[in-house]
């Protein structure tokens, strides 16, 4: 498939239409097609046939595509069908009532499609109208001088209106006088010219021709040009309309871009800014569910096809703050929907955590497990720490060993490799006892359990006359707990118990 | 002026006095009571000292205001007259004590110093405990006044005049907690080395060896904290102290990023001390730990 594609590109690029619009078709129509790659065949199509001159039964072509295609291709299609009208007709009128039809069934990319021709058709019937003016001015001006007679003056002129007489001529008219230009001076021309030196100018030199660079085939100039265009446009409004409180409606303009140019950079940058924009929310409402809520709009916007890369966007920058059940129910829907994504492995770790926290440390064993064999790249290098780690949890040291060797063995990742030897020499010399205390701490974040237990600790020394006790306690706090709630009130009466010896403030 | 006003006022007492013992003498010879049993008569120095502890009582409970700096002054004045004139009596100590306390209270710090060194050596010659008692609740007082630098003065001092023995352990030990007060890790490092150096068995050895761990983990030195603490656990299950050496252990390995270290530790504590109040502590740090780890190891994808 790749291959038919990089071959039409090919035929594209040595200016052969036809060839290219075959094989464009031919990958169009490949029942084994990738969703990317179909986009890139269609887009290809719509360039050959237009430099083919073939638009008008590419568009027809289109139509009947059209009704035959699945939902989540009918945004691709409609674009190619409004470029292709474009070029056949020179305006955008004959795909009014196609996209005005296609909006009464509520298709989001037939609307903002709409809106947009409906711009550009407007702005184009002022532009006529006004270079009609022009003309009819310029052939009315025209037709005004033909009508005047030729060789005639004003004063020569017969008179317009009868019976009024030729003006006489005034008295003091020019007579015409003859000039005699003075006589030519002769010039003697010396016998020998003196001789001046030529200025010496370097020859040019003939160099070797330099190779010119072609372009890369993709992005073609047109469709890169078209989205770049695009994308300046939805970024300034959706900056404007997120500046004036509506950021549902900045997120519709990326929605917008993002559906009209899927697998393009200008879609991929667009994911980002509108993830910057749940971040917002979330920051600006101090909780909630951005991963969750995130990860339901980009799936409205770009339907069942999807983008494994603006999703992965999401696990990437919201899976911190995430419950662990959200993330772990998001996580699983990912791996469902993109089996094969290059972001898997990424996710899969993020799952595997999510389910740990959540409890469910054998599932998180078993969804770790097939990405460690073979360790070959770095996020199987931190799969399997992972998985050891949560062996060593578990109490299961045999397992822990197992895939601490393995790792050690085949990682090409020399840090890791030697972290893991340390561990091995740390589990031989000092055997993990077979007590597991993981999930004694029950619900609640760690960190908080551990720095509030810690700090009650120091108190409780603290008011058994135990000061030292109590200020090594709290020494401990403020090097461990600095994300804890309320650290700064904790540090200062710390400060205040080292500096006077009291915890109250008199 | 007010001189002259004490002294009637003093003169008119001691009118006073007299007088009573006369009545008193004129009554019990016509009354006849039955003799009673007397302690050895105090000294002149002895009551002397008295009258001085009795002033500085008065005045110390009413404060020390500007108001009373003239208060202060006489009586730092016969203090010292009472000093010098006792300075033969083992009972002179007091003057000391009383002028190193108006010198306190009016701000002059290097006379109290002199007058507190003077009031120790007094106490020596009278007592070795009652010096090293003194010194033990001067310092005790110092340092929970957070006077850390005069407290440090003070150890010293009783450093030298207790330069072995379970004082001098006790003064190097309170010397080093000082410096960790004051934010002086060397300092206190070397203090607490000292302790462990030449009483390694003494009471206060534990304790220093927590500290030390505290000053090592302030500068960095985990390695150097780890191996001390090592060193130190003592066999015994119920060995004082054990289960804070144990968890201190355990966050050293944290700190310094010897994870598998950590989890062993804390899991150590809970076996071995399940009753104790780090227990409960130690389980709490196996979460952190667990979850500092798997964050750790999933977000370097982000990087």
């Amino acid at each position: 498939m790749a291959t038919d594609l990089g071959a039409a590109e090919a035929a594209l690029a040595r200016r052969d239409p036809g060839a290219a619009e075959a094989a464009f078709r031919r990958a169009f129509e490949a029942a084994d097609a990738t969703a990317e790659q179909r986009a890139r065949a269609l887009d290809g199509l719509v360039a050959a046939a237009i430099e083919g001159g073939r638009a008008g039964a590419l568009a027809a072509d289109l139509e009947q595509r059209r009704a035959a295609a699945p939902r989540d291709q009918q945004a691709a299609l409609l674009a190619a069908l409004v470029r292709t009208c474009k070029a056949r007709d020179g305006h955008f009128h004959a795909i009014l009532p196609a996209l005005e039809k296609d909006t009464q069934t509520a298709a989001p990319a037939a609307r903002r499609l709409l809106q947009e021709v409906q711009a550009g058709t407007a702005q184009m019937e002022r532009s006529v109208k006004r270079l009609g003016a022009e003309l009819a001015l310029a052939a009315e001006q025209q037709a005004r001088e033909a009508a005047r007679p030729k060789g005639l003056s004003r004063l020569t002129r017969p008179a317009a209106v009868p019976g009024v007489g030729q003006p006489s001529r005034p008295d003091y008219a020019v007579q015409a006088q003859a000039y005699a230009p003075p006589p030519r001076q002769r010039l003697r021309v010396p016998a020998e010219l003196p001789r001046v030196p030529l200025p010496q100018v370097p020859r040019a030199r003939l160099d070797a021709p330099q190779a010119v660079t072609k372009p890369p085939a993709w992005p073609r100039p047109t469709s890169a040009r078209l989205a770049a265009a695009f994308f300046t446009q939805a970024y300034q409004k959706a900056t404007e309309l997120a500046g004036e409180g509506l950021v549902e409606s900045a997120k519709a303009e990326y929605a917008t871009l993002m559906q009209l140019f899927p697998d393009t950079p200008q879609a991929q940058q667009a994911a980002r800014y509108a993830l910057g924009l749940f971040q917002r929310e979330r920051i600006l409402a101090q909780g909630g569910d951005p991963l969750g809520a995130y990860l339901q709009w980009i799936r409205a916007v770009l339907g069942p096809k999807g983008s494994d890369y603006a999703e992965h966007l999401g696990f990437r920058s919201l899976a911190g703050d995430a419950d662990p059940a959200v993330l772990a129910r998001e996580a699983e829907e990912f791996v469902k929907r993109y089996p094969d994504s290059k972001y898997g492995p990424g996710v899969r770790l993020q799952l595997a955590v999510a389910l740990d926290r959540t409890g469910a440390t054998p599932r998180a064993i078993e969804v770790l497990q097939p990405l460690v064999s073979p360790i070959d790249d770095e996020p199987r290098v931190r799969a399997a720490r992972i998985l050891a780690w949560l062996y060593l949890f578990q109490g299961e040291a045999a397992a822990a060993r197992g895939v601490l060797e393995a790792l050690a063995a085949q990682t090409t990742d020399p840090d890791a490799a030697a972290e893991a030897r340390r561990t091995l020499a740390a589990l031989a010399a000092n055997p993990l006892p077979k007590l597991t205390i993981a999930e004694v701490v029950g619900a609640g974040d760690p960190d908080e359990v551990f720095s509030a237990r810690l700090l009650d600790l120091a108190d409780q020394c603290l008011q058994r006359n135990d000061g030292e006790r109590a200020v090594d306690l709290y020494e401990l706090y403020l090097r461990v707990a600095r994300e804890s709630q309320g650290f700064r009130a904790v540090r200062d009466r710390i400060q205040r118990i080292k500096r006077t010896g009291r915890a109250d403030e008199e | 002026m007010n001189a002259r006003v004490r002294t009637a006022g003093r003169g008119w007492r001691v009118c006073a006095a007299a007088l009573c013992l006369l009545a008193a003498g004129g009554l019990g010879a016509a009354e006849a009571p039955a003799p009673e049993k007397k302690g050895p008569e105090p000294t002149p120095a002895a009551r002397a000292m008295a009258a001085l502890e009795e002033r500085l009582a008065a005045l110390r409970k009413e404060g020390t205001g500007f108001a009373l700096r003239g208060r202060y002054e006489a009586l730092l004045t016969d203090a010292s007259a009472a000093a010098e004139a006792h300075a033969a009596d083992p009972a002179a100590a007091a003057a000391h004590l009383v002028v190193a306390r108006c010198c306190e209270a009016l701000g002059k710090h290097p006379e109290k110093e002199a007058a507190f060194e003077r009031y120790i050596d007094a106490l020596m010659a009278r007592s070795r405990d009652e010096a090293a008692a003194a010194l033990r609740a001067e310092s005790d007082a110092l340092v929970a006044r957070r006077e850390l630098f005069a407290a440090t003065k003070l150890l010293r001092l009783m450093l030298a005049k207790f330069p072995d023995g379970p004082e001098a352990a006790w003064a190097l030990y309170r010397l080093g907690t000082c410096h960790l007060l004051m934010d002086r890790f060397e300092d206190a490092a070397a203090a607490f080395g000292e302790v462990l150096t030449r009483w390694p068995e003494g009471p206060a050895a534990t304790q220093a060896r927590l500290r030390l761990a505290r000053a090592y983990l302030a500068q960095g030195r985990h390695a150097e904290a780890i191996a001390m603490l090592e060193a130190g656990l003592p066999k015994e299950a119920d060995a004082p102290l054990r289960d804070a050496l144990l968890f201190d252990l355990a966050m050293a390995r944290y700190l310094s990023r010897d994870y598998y270290g950590a989890l062993v530790g804390f899991q150590r504590l809970v076996r071995e001390a399940p009753s104790s109040p780090y227990a409960p502590l130690a389980r709490a740090g196996v979460a952190k730990l667990r979850s500092d780890l798997l964050n750790r190891l999933s977000a370097s994808e982000n990087k």
